[in-house]
């Protein structure tokens, strides 16, 4: 069952968000996508702090992209944030990252992530990921349709 | 020979008044012959033409084992009959007796038998009348007490003896040199002149445990000199027992250790100052290691984290000229789109030499713990990984491989390498083939990867090894020249090591060493 909840991007390189961005459309991925450059603005996104109270323009979504090499806040402390949060649980967190540190990795399962991918050095196996990306957690993974939106 | 000869005026015993008198005497004669018969002294008479005229039955005895001919001495010329005492301190006492007219008493020593004789020889009657006595004992232990008095005097160490009350009876030169006193200061007076203050109840000890059958043996304390001064002594004391197997004396020798006792101590100060100075230089090597390690994890972190930040703008080129390829390829000519192509690939080497370069310092950081890891599950699963590996190339294992400890993700690292080398280096049209086997070596185990490579030539096997030390060029076969360098490292890591046998054009072997599990 195809979802159509919104995916927000955590990523403060603005050449990986264009590339991401193009990636996504590649692979025929129309879901709405919204981009937070730090870790504080992805908290304040997701608390719906000052204009992200607009839940309309900015839903809750169904999907996050995290960095963890980001300003503010790190993509660790905000995973853990998520997580302890009883409405966001539901929330798929596919850390996307640079660091392919073990640390980090370890960390990340730890604090409940779904995924660890680490960004692939080109941007045609980005596009590929984004493509097995969307059949399988969009098109077969189903999410729990209950979830506050 | 030794001998003694001593000069008397008058004789005080009075030989028998008949010389030439046979066995067969009377009266007094018979009287006197008895008595010599009955002495345990030998006795012969000989008349003025050195001829035997009586010899009683204990010089015939004593004189029997002089002689080499047999059968009774009386009426045989004495010179004959003993040719050793010719031309020695018997003939000259015997002439002189005779020709001065006097008594003569002497030592003769019988070097044949190693005896002595006690001799007294009285002129009578134009002849001699000879009184002797085998005294080989008496004159032998006088002879060895002299040699003994000898040694005592001249040595250097203080040799004192003393009686159980501790008054000094005798004190060799040594013990004059040692602590100042004459003999004649000293003897008949208590040993304690010796001792200094808080040693007085050594003696009684030292008495004490002689009595009870103890030796005291290089017993080290301090004494005092005549002039006052404290020296360091080792003392060895005896008892001296009489016939009857009791202490009456006891002897000491007191060996002046003053100067060992200093160089000692100065050895020890030397030794305390060396421990010092090392235990200043360890202290020093500790602290720069420790700053040294410090710098090192700096510099690790550096090289780490920049290397990781460098592959950031290594997507975004690679990533735009993408880009450009696929939204512009209608603007751009052959030649502009060869350029992107180019963009894009150097940007892929660089992203691959990076890997490999934060693979190596992955490699090289951090503890590691060693544990049992099956060499063989690893094999496969990083053929599983890297498909190209089968699909490119055949891998065979001589099953089973010995079980190795070391870190599961290293050995990976090492398999893949090497495994990816093989495949990589091969002539075109070739298709690579591998084959894994270990071996036990000691305490140790061989892993071989034998390939059917292109080889290394021998000036080329030391390189290999090492960061970028690439021995084809990029054209030929593509690369970042760490991979084996990662391989050694890992090996090195793990407590092994690696090596190649390899001959240009007939492949290559490398062996992985690593700890037995």
């Amino acid at each position: 069952m195809t979802t159509n909840g919104s995916i927000l991007l955590v990523e403060d390189n603005e050449d990986d968000i264009f590339f991401m961005k193009r990636a996504l459309k590649a692979a025929g991925i129309r879901n709405l996508l919204h981009t937070v450059e730090d870790g504080q603005q992805a908290l304040d996104y997701l608390a719906g702090r000052g204009e992200f109270g607009d839940r309309v323009a900015y839903p809750v979504p169904s999907i996050i992209f995290l960095d963890l090499k980001l300003p503010m806040k790190g993509g660790l402390d905000v995973l853990a944030w998520i997580r302890e949060q009883p409405d966001l649980e539901n929330i798929v967190v596919v850390v996307l990252t640079s660091s392919n540190e073990p640390s980090d990795l370890k960390e990340a399962y730890r604090l409940g992530a779904n995924s660890y991918v680490v960004k692939p050095p080109t941007a045609g196996q980005l596009i590929e990921l984004a493509k097995a990306f969307k059949w399988y957690w969009l098109e077969f993974n189903e999410f729990d349709s209950q979830a506050a939106h | 020979m030794v001998a003694d000869s001593k000069q008397e005026p008058e004789p005080s015993a009075k030989p028998p008044s008949h010389a030439g008198a046979s066995r067969n005497p009377t009266g007094a004669g018979r009287l006197a012959a008895d008595m010599l018969e009955g002495i345990s002294d030998g006795f012969y008479a000989l008349d003025e033409n050195w001829r035997f005229t009586y010899i009683n039955r204990r010089g015939e005895e004593i004189l029997q084992s002089l002689r080499t001919t047999a059968g009774g001495l009386l009426g045989k010329y004495y010179w004959d009959e003993f040719p050793h005492a010719r031309g020695n301190v018997i003939e000259e006492n015997y002439r002189r007796a005779v020709r001065d007219r006097v008594t003569v008493t002497f030592e003769a020593y019988i070097a044949s038998r190693k005896q002595w004789l006690d001799v007294r020889a009285y002129p009578f009657d134009h002849g001699l009348l000879v009184y002797f006595r085998d005294n080989t004992r008496r004159i032998e232990s006088s002879h060895v007490g002299q040699m003994l008095a000898a040694v005592v005097e001249s040595s250097d160490d203080a040799i004192i003896s003393m009686g159980l009350n501790t008054i000094v009876s005798t004190w060799n030169r040594g013990a004059q040199r040692t602590f100042g006193y004459t003999a004649e200061e000293v003897i008949g007076k208590s040993i304690t002149i010796l001792i200094p203050k808080h040693h007085e109840n050594e003696e009684p000890e030292i008495l004490r445990r002689l009595l009870s059958g103890e030796r005291v043996d290089h017993y080290e304390t301090v004494r005092q000199r005549k002039d006052g001064v404290l020296i360091d002594v080792s003392l060895t004391v005896s008892p001296v027992y009489n016939s009857a197997g009791e202490i009456v004396a006891v002897s000491k020798i007191s060996r002046d250790i003053t100067d060992r006792k200093r160089a000692e101590k100065e050895l020890r100060e030397a030794q305390e100052q060396l421990r010092r100075h090392a235990g200043i230089l360890e202290a020093q090597v500790a602290e720069r290691t420790a700053r040294l390690r410090e710098t090192i994890q700096e510099l690790e972190a550096f090289s780490y984290s920049v290397s990781h930040d460098m592959r950031s703008p290594l997507r975004a080129m690679h990533g735009y000229a993408d880009a450009l390829l696929e939204e512009y390829s209608a603007q751009l000519d052959a030649t502009g789109q060869d350029y992107l192509k180019r963009i894009r690939r150097a940007a892929s080497r660089m992203d691959l030499l990076i890997q490999d370069v934060l693979a190596y310092s992955r490699v090289s950081k951090g503890e590691i713990r060693l544990e049992k890891v099956n060499v063989e599950a690893i094999i496969h699963d990083v053929i599983n990984t890297y498909p190209n590996l089968r699909d490119r190339g055949d891998v065979s294992i001589a099953s089973p491989l010995p079980a190795v400890v070391g870190h599961e993700a290293y050995l990976t690292q090492i398999i893949s390498n090497l495994l990816s080398n093989a495949i990589k280096f091969v002539e075109p049209n070739v298709r690579p083939r591998v084959e894994i086997r270990g071996i036990k070596e000691g305490n140790m185990v061989r892993l071989t990867f034998e390939d059917n490579g292109v080889g290394i030539a021998p000036e080329h096997q030391e390189q290999v090894f090492q960061i970028f030390g690439r021995v084809y060029s990029d054209k030929k076969f593509e690369g970042t020249g760490i991979g084996l360098a990662i391989v050694k490292k890992a090996a090195e890591r793990m407590g092994g090591w690696v090596s190649v046998e390899s001959t240009p054009g007939k492949g290559s072997r490398f062996h992985v060493f690593l700890k037995q599990g």
